[in-house]
């Protein structure tokens, strides 16, 4: 009878139908095909790393130390607990990857990066003409850098092109650090080759601002706002926060209480009240 | 001439060996000596004066504590006037000890030749002599004669290549001292039990070649024996005295990548520590003088000179002759692989071997220009690794990449530099580049870390709830 109907069908009809017929039945073919190939050639989805992948800020910057943020979201979905290691995202982000791990969210202090160096050019010199590439690492390679301090910020801005967060900017021959932009992702740090960035607490009121190693005399010949190693920081704070590290004084930031009272006194202008606009 | 007494790659640079027939003079009238507490590899030494101390020649100031450090000793008589914290090479203060001199060179009585009864009295002997790698390097000479078990070398090359342009004061020390560089090769195999050694000589010394061979046969006739001791001819081409590129062109061993010499059986030792080996067991006096060439188109007379460790350099100049017009540019080393100063009052130190001092035409830098990928740096290279790459990957700190292109295999002999048409600072960008891969490697580990305590907890959670 289908086929009595078939003929029945206009010859021009007929025309069109046909072909249709059969690229449909092409159709449903490859489509069942695929449904079966991909039935059993499926990549597995892990459903909780993609959950944590799409909490975590998506920077990959690196701060948690793995290679980027599917390192750290791999990382968690294996099993980890640790939540707090994306300073990116902060307490936030913290809270989120615990609620889809299921844990208790772990949260750290919030921090950013300080130039533990104040040598302006109006404050050091030069001791010689530098001419090779323009890098801090290979400035310090020649001889420790061409500043009259070897320890002092050599202002070429390596910690600048691995900042993905536009943070640092160079200004009078030194580098200067946005503690409002700055995410606390540690790529300057490892950078730096005279280890000058420091990763200190946002709640930090005072930091020495000097890393050098030279001796008090020689520290006044090479830079005004060097730190001098005379101790009258650690004479005047009530708690004992400030130590010497050789001719260096460094401020333990879990001890300081925020007095201020080593800033005054300082005769060289290292130890300084820190800026807050957060 | 076998072809493997040479290398594959490496370049010509202008010998310039304009003082290879100026005899060594000794230079004495210095008023005061400026010497550093670390000319080693190594940790810096603890300064055994004070201020107001008199010193002799050879009387010890800086004590060596650390296994790696090598003792230092005064260079002149007089008074320690002076110890401060200067520059190191590093860019660290290091101790440095001044002393005024006296003129008169008195010798500290506990400079007696050495008696050597063993293998460890030999090492002994080495470290309290204040030896260090002469080549340039510095490294502890009792550190590398001290090899692990197992990895005794076989034979012994003595690097008299001396391949770098301007240099002349190793070729000097074999004209004119030959006896005691063959008693220092003869002391190192007795009490190494090394079967043989090879001198390494580039072709453009033949009167080196001649002097050394004399003396051989000399002695081989007077005792009537054989001294294992060969001579072979390098042809001329930087850097054929590269410790590497040595051993290939002489032994046909290959170091592998992050090996030392000892892994293929091989010790490397330079001409100059070896005569320094050969005078001290005739009087035992330290290492306190240095032979080094001073040369430049800044200077009056250029020539080869004998002075005290730590004697300032603007001394041995204006001693030499002086300068004709204002240095612009003062290399202390070769000028392939030296290192341009930052402060022209440092004292010599005991691995300097040439002190070369430009005017402001030799010293002109070209400016950078683009890659025209030619090529030439890899054709130069005599590592086979392409400088061009690595500099690409260091300039957009690709770090895989710079890892795939061996990064930590170069030498830094600067041959792709030399070479480079668009006059790139390539030298400098795989040193960068060196830096960046062990920043990457340090961060990968501490993820390593990361990982390892977060499981050693977890493991600990475990156990509790068990």
């Amino acid at each position: 009878m289908l086929i009595q109907m078939a003929l029945q069908i206009p010859q021009s009809v007929q025309n069109i139908l046909i072909p249709g017929t059969v690229v449909l039945a092409i159709a449903a073919l490859l489509g069942i095909l695929i449904v079966i190939v991909s039935h059993f050639f499926q990549l597995p989805v892990n459903e909780k790393k993609d959950a944590i992948l799409s909490a975590l800020p998506g920077a990959n910057c690196g701060g948690c130390g793995f290679a980027g943020c599917d390192g750290y979201a791999q990382f968690l979905a294996d099993g980890a607990t640790n939540t707090s290691l994306c300073s990116v995202g902060g307490a936030a982000c913290s809270i989120e990857l615990a609620s889809i791990l299921g844990v208790e969210a772990i949260f750290t202090e919030p921090k950013a990066a300080r130039l533990l160096c104040q040598g302006t050019t109006a404050c050091t010199q030069r001791r010689y003409e530098y001419l090779g590439t323009l890098t801090c690492n290979a400035a310090h390679g020649l001889l420790g850098g061409p500043g009259a301090c070897t320890y002092g910020c050599l202002g070429y801005g390596d910690c600048m092109t691995v900042c993905a967060f536009g943070a640092i900017s160079k200004k009078d021959g030194i580098i200067q650090v946005d503690p409002n932009e700055c995410t606390a992702c540690g790529q300057c740090v490892i950078m730096c080759p005279k280890d000058l960035l420091q990763l200190l607490p946002k709640s930090a009121d005072v930091a020495v601002l000097c890393k050098n190693g030279w001796p008090g005399a020689q520290t006044k010949k090479n830079c005004s706002v060097g730190c001098i190693g005379c101790q009258k920081c650690a004479k005047v704070c009530p708690v004992g926060a400030i130590s010497m590290t050789g001719p260096l004084a460094v401020v333990d930031q879990n001890l300081c209480i925020h007095c201020g009272a080593c800033v005054p006194v300082c005769p060289t202008q290292s130890i300084v009240l820190l800026e807050k606009n957060i | 001439m076998p072809l493997r007494f040479v290398f594959s790659g490496g370049v010509h640079p202008k010998g310039n060996k304009n003082t290879d027939d100026f005899p060594t003079t000794r230079l004495d009238s210095f008023s005061s000596v400026e010497i550093l507490l670390q000319q080693h590899v190594g940790p810096p030494c603890v300064c055994a004066v004070k201020k107001g101390d008199h010193v002799h020649v050879g009387q010890l100031i800086g004590r060596a504590d650390h296994p790696m450090a090598v003792p230092i000793h005064a260079s002149v008589s007089g008074e320690v006037t002076d110890v401060r914290f200067v520059i190191s090479a590093t860019g660290d203060p290091v101790e440095a000890v001044t002393i005024t001199s006296d003129g008169l060179y008195t010798v500290d009585p506990s400079c007696v030749p050495p008696v050597i009864n063993s293998r460890e009295d030999f090492l002994h002997m080495i470290r309290t002599s204040g030896l260090v790698g002469l080549g340039g390097a510095s490294f502890p000479v009792h550190i590398k004669l001290n090899p692990p078990k197992g990895k005794e070398p076989d034979v012994l090359l003595i690097n008299a290549a001396e391949c770098e342009p301007y240099i002349t004061s190793d070729f000097r020390q074999i004209c004119e001292r030959p006896d005691e560089i063959i008693d220092g090769i003869l002391a190192v195999l007795q009490w190494l039990s090394i079967p043989n050694a090879i001198i390494g000589i580039e072709d453009n010394k033949p009167l080196g070649q001649e002097v050394l061979h004399h003396e051989i046969s000399k002695r081989e006739a007077a005792s009537n024996t054989h001294l294992p001791i060969s001579l072979k001819s390098l042809k001329t081409l930087y850097p054929q005295g590269a410790e590497k590129m040595l051993i290939y062109s002489l032994t046909g061993r290959k170091v592998p990548p992050g090996k030392l010499p000892y892994d293929v059986r091989v010790l490397v030792m330079n001409v100059g520590t070896l005569r320094f080996i050969g005078e001290y067991l005739k009087n035992g006096i330290p290492l306190v003088r240095k032979s080094l060439t001073l040369d430049g188109s800044a200077l009056n007379t250029p020539g080869n000179v004998n002075v005290p460790i730590g004697a300032r350099i603007p001394d041995v100049i204006a001693a030499a002759g002086g300068t004709k017009e204002e240095p612009s540019k003062i290399i202390m080393g070769g000028a392939m692989m030296g290192v341009s100063l930052d402060r022209i009052e440092c004292g010599i130190i005991k691995a300097n071997n040439a002190i070369l001092v430009f005017g402001s035409k030799e010293s002109r830098i070209p400016p950078e220009s683009p890659c025209i990928h030619c090529g030439r740096c890899v054709t130069a290279c005599p590592m086979h690794l392409m400088p061009t790459g690595i500099d690409q990957s260091a300039r957009r700190l690709d770090t895989e990449g710079l890892a795939a292109f061996h990064v930590l295999d170069c030498i830094e002999c600067g041959c792709c530099t030399y070479s480079c048409p668009a006059k790139r600072y390539l030298t400098q960008s795989i040193r960068n580049g060196k830096t960046l891969l062990r920043i990457e490697r340090a961060r990968a580990a501490e993820a390593e870390k990361i990982r390892a305590s977060e499981s050693n907890q977890a493991a600990g959670k475990e156990d509790r709830a068990v």
